[in-house]
């Protein structure tokens, strides 16, 4: 049995009930974590996710809360507050969007899509940093939307080129108290959030053929990367994007 | 006792929050997306308001689950389209809706096209219902 490298560290997974949030909790308990899910509509899954880490022997709780909402991250800290002393894993996932061309875009739907994406970081950060120690790790989720035009994307990739930028000027705010923040952009990986993309096949066909490994990847394979990213070896990592896409950037 | 007239007037006021519009130009009966103009993420942030003001869990696809009562997927549609039984299902569920707007060859993703304030307050009482008795009281 190898050694537990996040034993004793408490990690808060946003979006935590599902797809890749759930598989990073998961990743994150079997590295000794104990871990704090935070879900908005999911409650059945959160429910099992908080099964499963405690089958593992962690302790888990799940805590319902709009992420782009302000008011709704400080009543999430304050509960957490009375379940844990401390964070040292903050892992912003939760996502969503409105998928649609750019031109047939409302106003709402941009905030919608900032709001949950991107601003929610700066939410979650203004409220976990008096609670972090130093050398603790942020990581963000993002997708390689931020840099390319993929159809009916033009909102959220925005928001997650915004969400970048956030993470590099966090960076530098964060870094005098020793905490550090990345950004993992992951590839195409089959999550329920793939269900709503009407080129679903044609996005997974694209990332299997570019794929260095053969095959698309798993919401495990993300978990893996946010892991790394939270490693003490990681402690020059700062303000970095993190291609984690087996090759897909790089080919083609 | 929880029923549809004393749910309704906080729910009216949610809906009328998160659709940003008057709360007068919500009704009972207003259908949510051909009235007042609900879109997709708009059913996301209400659900979440709901079972903040309520104290209840609403599970996604609670609703179209509600709706198929005893049925299967299988008995319920084909091919993303109602079934005979499925509508009749369908209809006993969202009672309150008028008869013509259960139109020929529904499909299972148009279902919320159906949904009122109405259908809200009633899935409000039943997640209250299906609670264990400790957590109504709490």
């Amino acid at each position: 049995m190898s050694e537990l490298l996040l034993a004793n560290r408490v990690a808060l997974i946003t979006g935590g009930a599902r797809g890749i949030g759930r598989a990073t909790a998961l990743k994150l308990a079997r590295s000794g974590a104990d871990i704090a899910i935070v879900y908005f509509n999911s409650s059945d899954e959160a429910e099992i996710v908080v099964n499963e880490i405690e089958a593992l022997g962690r302790r888990a709780v799940a805590f319902q809360a709009n992420v782009a909402d302000h008011a709704s991250v400080k009543d999430l800290f304050k509960a957490f507050k009375t379940h844990f002393d401390t964070l040292d894993i903050l892992v912003s996932n939760a996502a969503s969007g409105v998928l649609k061309p750019a031109l047939k875009m409302s106003t709402k739907h941009w905030r919608w899509c900032m709001e949950t994406n991107a601003l929610a970081l700066n939410h979650l950060v203004t409220e976990a940093r008096p609670l972090m120690p130093q050398g603790s790790s942020v990581v963000a989720l993002s997708s390689l939307g931020a840099a390319r035009a993929i159809p009916n994307y033009a909102f959220i990739g925005a928001s997650k080129a915004a969400l970048e930028a956030l993470v590099r000027s966090l960076s530098l705010e964060l870094a005098p108290d020793g905490i550090r923040i990345n950004t993992l952009s992951a590839g195409v990986v089959d999550t329920d959030a793939l269900k709503h993309f009407p080129n679903r096949e044609e996005l997974l066909d694209q990332a299997e053929a570019r794929s260095l490994i053969g095959r698309t990847m798993t919401p495990g394979d993300v978990a893996d990367g946010v892991y790394l990213l939270c490693l003490p070896e990681a402690r020059l990592l700062m303000g970095q994007t993190l291609f984690l896409d087996a090759g897909f950037s790089v080919t083609g | 006792m929880m029923n549809v007239e004393n749910v309704y007037p906080k729910v009216q006021e949610i809906i009328a929050d998160v659709l940003v519009i008057d709360a007068v130009d919500v009704s009972l009966k207003s259908r949510l997306i051909a009235d007042l103009g609900a879109e997709s993420i708009d059913f996301l942030d209400l659900v979440f308001q709901l079972e903040k003001e309520f104290s209840v869990k609403i599970p996604r696809g609670q609703l179209e689950k509600n709706a198929r009562g005893t049925l299967t997927e299988e008995e319920f549609e084909s091919g993303g389209v109602l079934t005979a039984e499925g509508m009749v299902a369908l209809k006993n569920y969202l009672n309150e809706v008028p008869e013509e707007h259960f139109t020929p060859n529904l499909k299972v993703n148009e279902i919320p096209m159906l949904f009122t304030v109405e259908t809200f307050c009633k899935l409000i009482i039943a997640a209250k219902a299906a609670q264990p008795a400790e957590a109504v009281t709490a």
